[in-house]
């Protein structure tokens, strides 16, 4: 007696012919993966990428130069936020057991932090324990879909990938990156490894730290890659890449006259391309990309004398020169901050005074810049889906 | 194991395609899908071809690739799509009933969510053991005995409610060690 259930599966796998499988297709787009995995590192590759070298580097292309046949799939999400342990997801309520401080949303589920910085995925209804954030105060989970990653506590610092749909998972500790480790920060609270998550685009990771900026599909087991950085740059912080474009800030100082004296100013320099050497300026201070790259909601900060700064929003063809502003009205203050499909960005809105304030979050039309209420008002403590611990 | 060697690579599909193919059967229950599942999975073993080092690695790497990419495909696409396999009525005793509790089973088996599906022919058909499977599917170990108690719960149902009381789902040794 072998048990019915060995049995019927042993007699049904018996049952079907050999499969007709086509191993030449499963070189060639087994090769085509991998040019296109090069290709999306390859403008920022420093000399030791010897295997990239012959291929040619992506231009910043205009609205209609993509390759289709590269084109991720554009997931639609509502916008989600957590209060307490309760994520509301457009008209879901998703009852947790962790108390949330970070949230990031996949096609498959959600991954969060609660305040130690524990790192939990939800998928299908279970709450799993996937790591603990390197840095408690400032960490922050990072996502493409259901590519998802962090520097976790683990070996003085790690990087660790999951994937939601396939439940592949890659870590990666920070002194198996190229160049000199840099040290753990004892100081910090809940440790910190130095290095932060930067950005993820599909399967590629970018993190970095002193060193620089780096990116890699992890997933894969590739090897990380140092982006070469922009001549005179005292520092490049990397915002967010979608389909290769990466969206980032280049900080430098120039010299400035005044009263026959030269000082030296530090300028920020908000910049898109395909590497971080020969990015288009663009005219704000942060952004939000749209999944394919084509688009990006621009914020730029204003100061006023005597009153809080705030924030504008207006968006764009990141290739183009047209931009529109989002000023829905009531608010002082509107930050684009994620892409809800192809041609829909959430924004956080704020009215400020003296005695009063007021968070919304909307829903706005990269098309016409107009926005329609979604939560209102965001209640006290909640955390948005950014990924930042809040 | 040469670097990204299509030779090798097509040695190893030769020699190690059929098993995985009835494998990818039994988690979608539908012999093209299967097919597309199988064809999928080792395109991206071909990728991943020069750290798999040798054919067991491969194969191992094969088998983790088609487990979660069923699973994801089941999760992505309703399950309306799926085929429906008509549950045959009771015959009488002898023989036939025993061909139609194996209908009622494989449907029972199809029917089962995706990730304890995959547990279950991981576990019980590959003979995987536990941690082996909990590397398939990337999960813990305890996921994996949950979702097996799970899946044999709901099969053991089905067989009962059908008369077969009586009837093991699986062998005594293996019983002892899923509980």
């Amino acid at each position: 007696m072998t048990g019915l259930l060995k049995d019927v599966m042993d007699d049904r796998a018996d049952s079907i012919e050999a499969p007709d499988l086509d191993v030449a297709a499963m070189v060639r787009d087994g090769e085509r993966h991998l040019v296109r995995r090069r290709r999306t590192l390859a403008g920022g590759l420093v000399a030791a990428s010897l295997v990239v070298a012959a291929l040619a580097l992506p231009g910043l292309r205009p609205g209609g130069d993509r390759d289709q046949d590269t084109a991720a799939p554009v997931h639609s999400y509502d916008i989600a936020y957590a209060v307490g342990s309760t994520i509301h997801d457009g008209p879901r309520t998703v009852e947790t057991d962790v108390r949330i401080s970070a949230l990031v949303q996949g096609v498959s589920g959600y991954v969060v932090a609660d305040r130690q910085g524990r790192v939990h995925t939800m998928v299908d209804g279970e709450t799993t324990l996937v790591g603990r954030l390197a840095e408690t105060d400032r960490g922050r989970i990072m996502s493409d879909d259901d590519v998802v990653a962090w520097v976790d506590v683990a070996d003085g610092g790690t990087l660790s990938v999951l994937d939601l749909a396939t439940g592949e998972r890659a870590d990666m500790s920070v002194d198996a990156w190229p160049g000199e480790p840099v040290p753990m920060n004892p100081g910090r609270l809940g440790g910190g490894a130095g290095a932060h998550i930067a950005a993820v685009d599909g399967r590629i990771v970018y993190v970095a730290d002193a060193r620089g900026v780096m990116a890699w599909d992890a997933l894969d087991g590739d090897e990380p890659v140092l982006l070469a950085a922009p001549d005179g740059a005292a520092e490049v912080e990397v915002i967010q890449v979608q389909d290769g474009q990466i969206l980032h800030v280049v900080t430098s100082f120039e010299p400035q006259e005044s009263d026959g004296s030269t000082t030296m100013v530090e300028v920020e320099d908000l910049r898109i391309g395909p590497d971080l050497q020969d990015g288009r300026s663009l005219p704000g201070t942060r952004g939000s990309l749209s999944p394919d790259g084509r688009l990006v909601a621009l914020t730029d900060r204003q100061s006023r004398p005597g009153s809080p700064s705030y924030d504008t929003t207006s968006v764009g063809d990141v290739a183009g020169d047209t931009w529109t502003p989002v000023t829905p009205p009531r608010y002082d203050s509107v930050i684009g901050y994620r892409w809800l499909d192809a041609d829909t960005f959430a924004a956080w809105a704020g009215t400020y005074t003296a005695e009063y304030a007021r968070e919304d979050l909307l829903s706005c039309e990269a098309s016409t810049g107009s926005c329609t209420v979604a939560v209102s008002p965001l209640p006290d403590g909640a955390v948005p889906a950014t990924g930042w611990m809040r | 194991m040469p670097r990204r060697d299509p030779a090798a690579f097509a040695e190893f599909v030769a020699a190690r395609s059929g098993a995985l193919h009835r494998s990818a059967y039994l988690m979608v229950g539908e012999r093209h899908l299967a097919q597309d599942l199988l064809q999928e999975a080792l395109t991206k073993t071909y990728v991943a071809w020069p750290r798999l080092r040798d054919p067991a690695k491969a194969e191992a790497y094969t088998r983790k690739v088609i487990t979660t990419t069923a699973i994801s495909w089941y999760r992505r696409r309703s399950w309306q799509e799926r085929p429906s396999d008509t549950i045959p009525e009771a015959s009488h005793e002898g023989h036939g009933d025993d061909l139609v509790r194996r209908e009622w089973v494989w449907a029972a088996l199809q029917a089962l969510p995706p990730r304890q599906r995959a547990a279950v022919v991981l576990r019980y058909y590959e003979d995987l053991t536990e941690a082996q499977t909990a590397a398939a599917l990337g999960c813990a170990v305890g996921t994996v005995k949950s979702q097996v108690h799970a899946a044999l719960a709901s099969l053991r149902k089905t067989l009962d409610s059908h008369g077969g009381e009586q009837i093991d789902l699986l062998p005594g040794d293996l019983k002892v060690v899923t509980r």
